[in-house]
């Protein structure tokens, strides 16, 4: 028997268990929804979940579903399926893995569960262009439509202009002209309370990263990542609500008990790029340590990173804008510098660890400025190292956790010196 | 005190006694496929040089790739940590390590309380380790050992562009049809491995005092092709190849302490 060396990552909330089964209802429910004849939509990234919901439209969003098949260590054979279709190995993994599962003739069992095909397909350039080019492809093979939202850039730093906000405004107009198009019919008071939702997320969210501030951190990013699935895939619903208020009274409890994910914490760390989804175990690997890996940088590009106070249900469309656009991923080096630096502080992180994911043309490149700022201005070191989260046939343990110790007892011996 | 310092590496075992201050006595052996019958012949052997029985070891440290199949208790360091020990020990004014071992190499940069201030390990990929230059070493049929000295005879200054081994390989056999003299391929060699580790270096803006130890800092033509290319003052240690058992070593008498 072949001995694996990836494991689970050990979740220790209540709230995050509970999300796991309403990721796992959404994937049954788009697909019932395709089986009664309902038109499906593919979107990605960060178009706004709000303008779908409105619609009551049954989604696949293309950077989840790879993620769900990364944890079922199956990423590696529709990441080679799209190679064999002549995608290179330095396009990003997670579009190889999409477009090995959309031109997949033989689907293994998981997930079949969870693919459907697509009616219309929305992109955006968002966080990044590949989306144009892998899409088009997808939409190619499917023979379906496909809109291309256009973000702007961010060149302006922290406030973003009327201009910018009014041009993706109208971007996202188009992309509601185009749902109504192909057969979706978008609700704009339901859109409106969509927003009210969201900004209610969003406060809740804030209060959750408060509790995860303290110490002992009630919750590492093992549960992190799987809680900010309610930001990718439901912002602007009752059921994102509900679970962020569960989430937040389960770790209000834990704080006030003091009770933290490992028992004695001794290292807070922090994880910059794509966390290792086939692997999740790795960052309790760190555990053993007395170290926890309080958050990572996933969760903020989940879009949990914005003034909820910003959201107006009386303009939906630019509220949505300004959401998108705030993004730390929107391609600004000072911005997410500037979040990470503040982040460290915040959560009082002791040292941070940045993975290069070679096929990623957007992340590695923030690594040296983060890494440099978050030294110069906080005095905590940073290990960068290669680990693709996503295709698991580049992981390599043996290095992935000679990094990991390397770092953690280093931290650990500088904290014994002080 | 008297404690010993394993480093259990991939292609070599390496173990140290220390008598307080003093290496008292050291044994380098292949590593094989049971490092755990390394270990223990390297260890029965220093025991015999040093004249010594592992009951007056009073704690053993132990580092390295396979430190976890040692069949001694001990004290674990990786071997960020234990380099650096072993290099501040040799020199109290070195601020880095250049480690080049037979599958890994690492840089090191630290303060002079010993903290660690950053380092860098190579990837999966084996070009820029000992593993390379052996391989290099067969297809050009010299002895490993002689690659050094006969690249510092070159004439003329070629370039190994392949970063994979496996491609260097056909790289080289296609330089030996085209009859490049040897020397100077192997200056070549020398000078792709010798950027590699510069790469490294530079990732953690690594200058100043900087030792360079493991087996492969016995090679004279890969420290002299390191000494051009980097902005450092590069020192071999007298025993390079056992710095981080000696490390291990210090480890241990610090915990015992
Ligand atoms: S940001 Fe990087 S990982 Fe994300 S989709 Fe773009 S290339 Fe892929």
């Amino acid at each position: 028997m072949a001995t694996k060396v990836t494991t689970p990552g050990k979740k220790n909330l209540q709230t995050t268990l509970e999300i796991g089964k309403a990721i796992r209802a959404y994937y049954e429910g788009v697909k019932e929804a395709k089986s009664a004849g309902k038109p499906v939509i593919w979107s990605y990234g960060l178009v706004p979940r709000e303008i779908f919901h409105a619609a009551d439209a049954p989604v696949l969003y293309l950077e989840h579903l790879p993620l769900m098949i990364g944890a079922k260590q199956l990423s590696g054979r529709y990441i080679q399926l799209a190679e064999e279709e002549g995608f290179s190995r330095d396009v990003c993994a997670f579009h190889r893995c999409f477009l090995g599962c959309a031109v997949a003739k033989d689907r293994d069992p998981y997930l079949e569960k969870l693919f459907v095909s697509p009616d219309l397909i929305i992109a955006s350039n968002l966080p990044c262009m590949s989306e144009s080019k892998s899409f088009l492809y997808a939409a190619d093979h499917h023979n379906c439509p496909y809109y291309f939202l256009d973000a702007p850039i961010n060149t302006w730093g922290k406030d973003i202009p009327d201009y910018a906000i009014e041009y993706f405004a109208g971007q996202l107009q188009g992309a509601i002209d185009s749902m109504e198009e192909h057969g979706f019919k978008v609700d704009m008071d339901k859109l409106k309370e969509s927003i009210n939702l969201t900004k209610k997320m969003m406060g809740l969210w804030n209060e959750i990263d408060n509790c995860r501030k303290t110490v002992p951190t009630p919750m590492s990013t093992v549960d992190g990542i799987t809680a900010a699935y309610p930001l990718i895939q439901l912002p602007g619903t009752q059921l994102g609500v509900t679970l962020f208020e569960r989430l937040l009274e389960e770790l209000k409890e834990k704080v006030e008990k003091k009770q933290g994910v490992i028992e004695d914490e001794k290292l807070r760390l922090m994880w910059f790029g794509v966390p290792p989804f086939y692997n999740m175990g790795l960052f309790n690997y760190v555990e053993k340590y007395g170290a926890v890996v309080v958050k990572s940088m996933v969760e903020y590009i989940a879009g949990g990173a914005f003034d909820p106070s910003k959201m107006d249900p009386k303009k939906p469309l630019e509220s949505l804008a300004y959401k998108a656009l705030v993004d730390i991923v929107n391609p600004t080096y000072p911005n997410m510098v500037d979040f990470i630096v503040k982040a460290v502080e915040e959560f009082k992180i002791d040292g941070l660890i940045g993975v290069v994911k070679r096929s990623c043309g957007l992340l590695p490149g923030y690594m040296r400025l983060v890494k440099d700022a978050v030294y110069k201005d906080k005095g905590i070191p940073t290990s960068i190292f290669d680990l693709d989260g996503l295709d698991i046939r580049e992981y390599d343990d043996v290095t992935s956790k000679a990094n990991l110790d390397s770092f953690v007892e280093s931290l650990l011996a500088s904290k014994r010196r002080q | 005190m008297l404690t010993a310092g394993i480093d259990a590496g991939s292609l070599s075992t390496k173990v140290v006694i220390l008598n307080q201050d003093k290496i008292m006595a050291y044994e380098v052996l292949a590593t094989g496929i049971d490092i755990g019958a390394a270990t223990k012949r390297a260890m029965d052997n220093v025991l015999e040089k040093a004249g010594i029985s592992l009951q007056d070891v009073e704690s053993i440290g132990s580092t390295g790739v396979g430190k976890k199949k040692v069949p001694y208790k001990s004290v674990q360091g990786t071997e960020v940590v234990c380099d650096t020990k072993g290099a501040l020990y040799f020199y109290p004014k070195s601020n880095g390590v250049i480690d080049i071992g037979g599958e890994n190499c690492r840089a090191i940069k630290f303060d002079a309380e010993g903290n660690i201030v950053d380092f860098a390990l190579n990837d999966k990929c084996a070009s820029g380790t000992g593993i390379f230059l052996d391989a290099m070493a067969k297809a050009l049929r010299v002895k490993p050992e002689e690659m050094g000295e006969l690249s510092l005879q070159s004439t003329e200054d070629i370039e190994v562009t392949s970063m994979c081994s496996v491609f260097a390989e056909s790289e080289v056999v296609s330089m030996i049809h085209r009859k490049v003299p040897k020397n100077n391929i192997l200056r070549g060699i020398h000078k792709s491995i010798a950027s590699r580790v510069v790469g490294l270096a530079n990732r953690i803006l690594l200058e100043g005092n900087v030792i360079i130890i493991g087996g492969i800092a016995k090679n004279i033509g890969l420290v002299t092709t390191l000494n051009e290319l980097m902005n450092s003052e590069l020192t071999v240690p007298e025993k390079p190849e056992v710095v981080g058992a000696l490390g291990a070593a210090l480890l241990a008498r610090e915990r015992k302490e």
